[in-house]
């Protein structure tokens, strides 16, 4: 990648290996992520796409190698302040507070930056209100600030956890198959939605993806894993049919 | 990653037709030790329900009746409040202990979580009645003996059941919230206790409502009340004016159960 050198790598893995138990969920990744990319980790149930990102967020700590954010070790990074401001996570779903707001679930985005008493004080008299109303807004569901999260439909839902990451505003975007649980029109929207707001404010984007016709279409990288390893890194342009073949036949890449 | 692998079933339900065989049993001896042949009512027994039945529908309504109704239905209720929000003051910050989810795993975590769980088993162990007759050898005919008696056992209750509430809360949700920066205190104001807010709020008010129960219950060792008044009637022969109150306990009771379970209907879908 042409990254400059004067800005270390937005996402820097080095050598990253991370067993459970006798079976290697990911061997030996090497992967650079320039500030602002939007990249797509493809491939098969199992592959190991979502240790990798689980690894990314500094949740599992590799046997082996080094996981870099902006420079940063997070292996050494405790959960806090800095590294919600270096990474932050959009799930499936069901990730959401059922019995708070969408505008409290947004809002959540923001308890790392505030006091124990600041936060208890925004359930009832919500802080940044603001701030998290445009986060709603930009995704589109401003209307359904007030209701409860459990009632929203799955795409609203996902949509809230968008906003939240948007108000939590870490440099980079960590999105765990995001569109898995949704129909394919409202998948589309999205993935447009995730992808546009981190081109719009220079973010840098890794999902996993398990619908690969879907992510050629939004993101500006592929990266296909399986059984633990990078099989293809390339422009959704570049990645041909027989990349696409051998990444998911069934009987290959034993061993 | 791994799934837990399914429970195994305990030994007690193996055994089950054996533990039948023996209730059985019991329940046949028991029937042989009764003297059938003398009644198992007194003479007076069936005569005095007969007449306490027809009392029912001729309660007191006297003004002097009702008066006494409204003190003590306001005394077993500020019986009831005082010693459910003791309780609560009790139980809250024990069961969150002894739901050990402020704390990582470890020794330090099993001291805590041990000795919270020891410390609402042993006050709810014993009855509110046996609390209460402590509290007044030590403190006299005194409401602080009555609220006493009954915030013990009752925070060891609400304790108990607060714990197992706040650990049963799905994961997803509060890996989210630590992942966007929170700490052990914040997740705990916005995860568990928002998810757990409307079972919280619903046994927290059965527990008042039992409390109303026991609060009643509790006057009989002198302490004033419904049951107070209820045991005075009955002495007396009564029976009319004892209906007087149960009724009112009923309606109390009605009341309390309609008031929780509009805030339920409020605030779970």
């Amino acid at each position: 990648m042409g990254s400059s050198n004067a800005s270390p790598l937005a996402v820097d893995l080095a050598g990253v290996r991370k067993r459970y138990g006798g079976l290697a969920a990911v061997d030996g990744v090497s992967l650079a992520v320039a500030q602002g990319q939007t990249v797509a980790l493809v491939g098969p149930s199992g592959a190991g796409k979502t240790t990798l990102l689980r690894l990314m967020a500094g949740s599992l700590a590799p046997d082996d190698g080094v996981v870099c954010l902006h420079g940063c070790d997070i292996g050494v990074l405790a959960p806090g302040r800095k590294l919600a401001g270096l990474v932050g996570i959009v799930a499936q779903q069901f990730d959401l507070v059922p019995n708070l707001s969408a505008l409290q679930n947004v809002l959540a985005g923001r308890l790392g930056s505030w006091s124990l008493w600041r936060s208890l004080l925004s359930l009832v008299a919500p802080r940044d209100k603001l701030l998290a109303m445009r986060a709603l807004e930009r995704v589109g569901v401003a209307d359904q600030a007030y209701q409860r999260a459990g009632l929203l439909s799955g795409g609203e839902q996902q949509r809230v956890a968008i906003a939240r990451v948007l108000v939590q505003d870490p440099a980079v975007v960590l999105a765990d198959e995001p569109v898995a649980s949704l129909d394919p029109a409202r998948a589309a929207d999205v993935l447009q939605l995730l992808t546009g707001i981190a081109r719009e404010n220079g973010k840098t984007l890794l999902a996993s993806m398990h619908a690969v016709e879907l992510a050629m279409g939004h993101f500006d990288r592929l990266v296909g894993v399986r059984d633990g390893t990078v099989r293809f890194d390339a422009a959704p342009s570049a990645v041909t049919e027989a990349m696409l073949a051998n990444l998911y036949a069934l009987d290959a890449g034993i061993g | 990653m791994v799934n837990p692998s399914p429970r195994p079933k305990p030994r007690l339900l193996e055994s089950r037709q054996l533990l039948t065989l023996i209730l059985f049993a019991a329940l046949a001896w028991s029937l042989l030790s009764v003297e059938w042949r003398n009644g198992v009512l007194h003479g007076g027994g069936l005569r005095a329900f007969g007449e306490i039945g027809a009392a029912l529908f001729s309660p007191d309504l006297s003004l002097d009746a009702l008066a006494k109704l409204l003190g003590s239905v306001g005394r077993t209720l500020a019986y009831a409040f005082a010693g459910l929000s003791l309780a609560l003051v009790i139980g809250f910050p024990l069961g969150l202990t002894a739901s050990g989810v402020l704390r990582a795993p470890g020794p330090m975590r099993r001291l805590t979580q041990g000795s919270a769980r020891l410390t609402l088993a042993a006050v709810r162990s014993v009855h509110e009645l046996v609390w209460a007759w402590l509290f007044v050898a030590a403190v006299g005919l005194s409401p602080i003996a009555a609220v006493l008696a009954l915030a013990l056992p009752y925070g060891g209750i609400l304790g108990r059941v607060y714990a197992e509430l706040f650990q049963d809360v799905p994961e997803a949700p509060l890996v989210a919230l630590r992942s966007a920066g929170a700490s052990k205190l914040q997740v705990f104001w916005h995860g568990r206790m928002p998810f757990v807010l409307p079972e919280f709020l619903g046994y927290t008010f059965y527990r008042l409502e039992c409390g109303i129960r026991s609060a009643t219950v509790l006057s009989f060792v002198g302490l004033g009340g419904l049951g107070f008044e209820i045991q005075i009637a009955l002495a007396d022969l009564a029976y009319g004016r004892a209906w007087t109150f149960i009724l009112g306990l009923v309606g109390l009771i009605l009341i309390v159960e309609a008031w929780s379970s509009a805030i339920r209907r409020r605030l779970s879908p």
